[in-house]
């Protein structure tokens, strides 16, 4: 597995913010909400989601629409939005640095991010992206030029309880077999990736345990 | 969402505290938080944070036709992104008056003052030039966005180097990946430097603030972004806000940006060398892992030094240029009648040392600015005379 | 490992959907209740929340939370920004989604003829009568016996400045030991909203600003930390006054 890292309550402005890298892809994801809504927005029962994807360069295309969706679908499973109905809850990320998994970190980055800003939701969520190479085997958190060579690739967002899958999106041709060997082994690679969610977390209130 | 009002206490406190000598987070009325560079795994790519402002830019090229009227020459574009993520009022894609300003600031100080030789990014005359795209996209707001995004784009053009082409006999050019051949370097001739003064107006006196955060840009009269470089001209000049002030305080402003220009240029140029020669020692650059700081900790070793500095030294001496600048304002507020302000006055003379460097590179830029800057011309020139 | 600390045991960091306990109102005799950031769902207690898991003496479950965003608790003590006046109400900032309001007879000794004026940008501390996730916040100015104790309008020429939620939590008691240590220091009026915003009022500006610097301090660091770093905080500041 590739290395993974974070910073919490990384820009001063956001309600809650997280600098993710997995590998030498890097993420910054900010939440703000819940939060006033427009009118044209506003739902009687439930918060108002609304996920943007910024890349590092240029206008978003198809390409970060994708992105945009797959993360807002993710999102709107795991938060509990019928707590603050007519309001509205912002998710923005930054593509910073790319090496070919800009959507497991920028899933990730969201999921910390909704953790430091203090969201009420049903668990945490982890996502792990894996490839498939001509040989056979399976690559977890693979580079750019791994990637290049694959001949699928997949990624999996798993919710923190049970570990069910969330959200799946795939490119490229798997077979059955190769689909549940890959989802298998993301399923016990997003084990470690919780791990690191709660001793980030338990880093960030290390200071009140000890005094107040 | 809406962003959240400003209350009359909080506007006349920040005055309150001016009038006192002082600012919230404890600068001089002319000191700069501090800047720090940083660079991408990738070339061109750079965030820039002043104090908790912090901004990243990218620098894309492709290849392109050239534009009929300048055959040899290559082009440059330079765009500039507000998201939520910079403060949460902001909407996403929907462009804003600070946008159209920063968008201003930017095409002005790096596009028009041509400070990047256009001519060396042509490919074959009349067939296909190199294109260079900035993309600057603001992560955080916390004040003086026109100096930080300046900041971050001319650092990412520096330290960008464009693939190597070979051009074939017949025409047909062909693009190296950066593992065929090394790339090239962008080549800079003046580095832009872009510094931002914030006026309060108080009972007809007039307070000056250099890098405004953003509490004291909402509550400020108005402001003035000199956009130069460290050769002696001035490649923009923004005026916004409802403040009209003498024009010898703008051309004291202007001297004042004229003498900080060299080390804040200078300071991008060492960064970016820095970090292209270390390039060169490591086989993989890691970029932002690890090395990006948060805003709390950014937060937190600033009051640490904050307390370090004050315990060491107990008396400590005004800096130089404040009283220097702050002095020559007083003298203007007094000696200047506002009926008859066409004459400049002796104090202004005498300190002409730094003022002949303000020279009037290129009369069209001038003529593009608004009324106080045609003033500002008229007034440098007869120094010069 | 749990720790005593204030009324509250610390049992641990939890994150939202981990298990606190078991609880089947129909088995369970023992009554609990839970507090903010935990939900009751399947016979099961769970977080909603990251944060620091609490427990009091009477079984009161709570987790505190780091936070930014105010979402309003009804009879929390908030400072408002007046934004206009609609007919008998003015409307009120207090950092949440909706706006509330207040009557121009929620104020002590208002009546018809007696009329509150507030302009807008003023600042207002109260306290919230309604707040709940279906209805619009109320504020209100006075307790069930019409009295201010307190609340009102803020006075001129104080400071107002935004903190992070568990900050305001923790300097909303007068008698925390570091408000005391900066009162040692200079003589101060503190009046802290639970949405975040702190007023404070001293007679010199540059000591304001100093307990502002002060205050701050204790979004990066421990309250020990900060505790120890007040007076050079003052230091820093004291050369201002001296010009």
């Amino acid at each position: 597995m590739a290395k993974h890292a974070c910073q919490l309550n990384f820009l001063s402005r956001s309600d809650g913010s997280a600098l993710y890298s997995i590998g030498n892809t890097v993420a910054l994801a900010s939440v703000n909400g819940p939060g006033e809504v427009k009118k044209s927005n506003r739902h009687y029962n439930r918060s108002h989601l609304e996920v943007c994807y910024s890349p590092s360069t240029g206008q978003s295309m198809i390409g970060e629409r994708t992105l945009e969706s797959v993360i807002l679908h993710t999102v709107e499973q795991v938060i509990l939005v019928h707590l603050h109905p007519r309001t509205a809850t912002n998710v923005t990320i930054q593509e910073m640095q790319s090496d070919g998994l800009a959507l497991s970190t920028s899933v990730n980055a969201t999921c910390l991010a909704l953790l430091d800003a203090g969201v009420q939701m049903k668990s945490p969520f982890a996502a792990v992206t894996c490839c498939l190479t001509p040989s056979g085997t399976i690559i977890i958190e693979p580079t750019e030029a791994e990637l290049k060579e694959s001949e699928a690739l997949a990624t999996f967002v798993f919710d923190g309880q049970a570990l069910n899958v969330l959200s799946a999106h795939q490119e490229g041709c798997l077979d059955s077999e190769n689909f549940y060997a890959c989802l298998r082994k993301c399923q016990t690679a997003a084990k470690d990736v919780l791990n690191f969610y709660r001793r980030i977390m338990e880093e960030k209130y290390s200071s009140d345990k000890s005094y107040n | 969402m809406k962003e959240v009002p400003l209350s009359t206490c909080e506007r006349t406190s920040i005055v309150s505290a001016l009038q006192a000598g002082l600012r919230y987070d404890n600068r001089e009325f002319l000191e700069v938080r501090d800047i720090t560079l940083t660079f991408g795994k990738d070339y061109g790519c750079c965030t820039a944070t002043i104090g908790q402002t912090r901004v990243i830019a990218q620098v894309t090229c492709e290849v392109v036709e050239p534009r009929p009227s300048r055959p040899n020459e290559g082009k440059l574009s330079v765009a500039v992104h507000l998201s939520p993520m910079a403060a949460p009022h902001f909407e996403p894609g929907r462009g804003n008056d600070l946008v159209d300003e920063l968008q201003l600031i930017l095409d002005r100080n790096i596009k028009e003052s041509r400070c990047l030789d256009l001519e060396s990014l042509c490919i074959m005359a009349d067939e296909s030039v190199w294109h260079l795209r900035v993309d600057v996209t603001v992560l955080n707001h916390a004040g003086n966005l026109g100096d930080a995004c300046n900041i971050a784009s001319v650092a990412a053009l520096r330290h960008f180097h464009r693939p190597d082409v070979t051009v074939e006999e017949d025409g047909r050019v062909t693009v190296h990946t950066l593992e065929e051949r090394e790339p090239i370097p962008t080549f800079m001739k003046k580095v832009p430097v872009c510094l931002t003064y914030a006026f309060f107006i108080v009972d007809d006196y007039c307070y000056m603030l250099m890098d405004p955060s953003e509490k004291e840009e909402r509550v400020m009269s108005g402001k003035l972004i000199v956009g130069l470089n460290p050769h002696g001209e001035i490649t923009s000049l923004v005026f916004p806000g409802r403040v009209s002030l003498q024009k010898e305080q703008i051309v004291s402003c202007i001297r004042n940006a004229f003498s900080k220009a060299k080390s804040s240029a200078e300071m991008v140029q060492k960064a970016v060398d820095e970090d292209i020669e270390k390039r060169k020692s490591l086989i993989k650059p890691e970029g932002f892992i690890n090395c990006l700081a948060s805003d709390a900790r950014y937060a937190r070793q600033r009051i640490m030094r904050k307390i370090k500095t004050t315990s060491k030294t107990e008396f400590k001496i005004p800096q130089e240029p404040v009283e220097d600048l702050q002095e020559s304002m007083d003298e203007i507020q007094i000696k200047f009648d506002p009926f008859d302000s066409d004459e400049v006055t002796t104090p202004m003379k005498v300190k002409q040392h730094t003022a002949k460097k303000v020279k009037v590179s290129k009369p069209r830029e001038v003529a593009s600015e608004s009324e106080e800057e045609e003033e500002e011309g008229k007034l440098t020139s007869q120094d010069l005379q | 490992m749990s720790l005593k600390v204030g009324g509250a045991e610390i049992i641990g960091v939890v994150l939202p959907g981990d298990e606190i306990l078991q609880f089947n109102p129909d088995v369970n005799k023992e009554r609990i209740c839970i507090g903010p950031g935990l939900r009751w769902e399947d016979n099961v207690v769970r977080a909603t929340k990251p944060g620091i898991l609490k427990k009091t003496t009477k079984k009161l479950y709570y987790v505190d939370t780091h936070q930014k965003r105010y979402i309003p608790q009804r009879r929390e003590f908030v400072i408002g920004i007046v934004l206009k006046k609609k007919g008998d109400y003015y409307t009120i900032d207090i950092g949440g989604s909706e706006q509330a309001t207040i009557s121009y007879l929620s104020f002590e000794n208002a009546s018809k003829k007696t009329r509150k004026e507030m302009k807008p940008g003023d600042l207002i501390f109260g306290q919230l009568l309604v707040a709940n996730k279906d209805m619009e916040p109320e504020m209100v100015c006075i307790d069930t016996y019409d009295r201010a104790v307190g609340m009102g309008s803020l006075p001129e020429g104080g400071i107002m400045f935004n903190v992070s939620l568990h900050v305001a939590r923790l300097i909303v008691n007068p008698e925390n030991p570091f408000l005391l240590n900066i009162s040692k220091k200079v003589q101060y009026a503190i009046v802290t909203g639970f949405n975040g915003r702190v007023w404070v009022k001293a007679k010199k500006q540059s000591d304001m600003v100093a307990i502002m610097n002060c205050i701050l301090m204790l979004e990066v660091m421990t309250l020990k930390e900060a505790n120890d770093n007040v007076f050079k905080v003052f230091e820093s500041f004291s050369r201002h006054g001296l010009k």
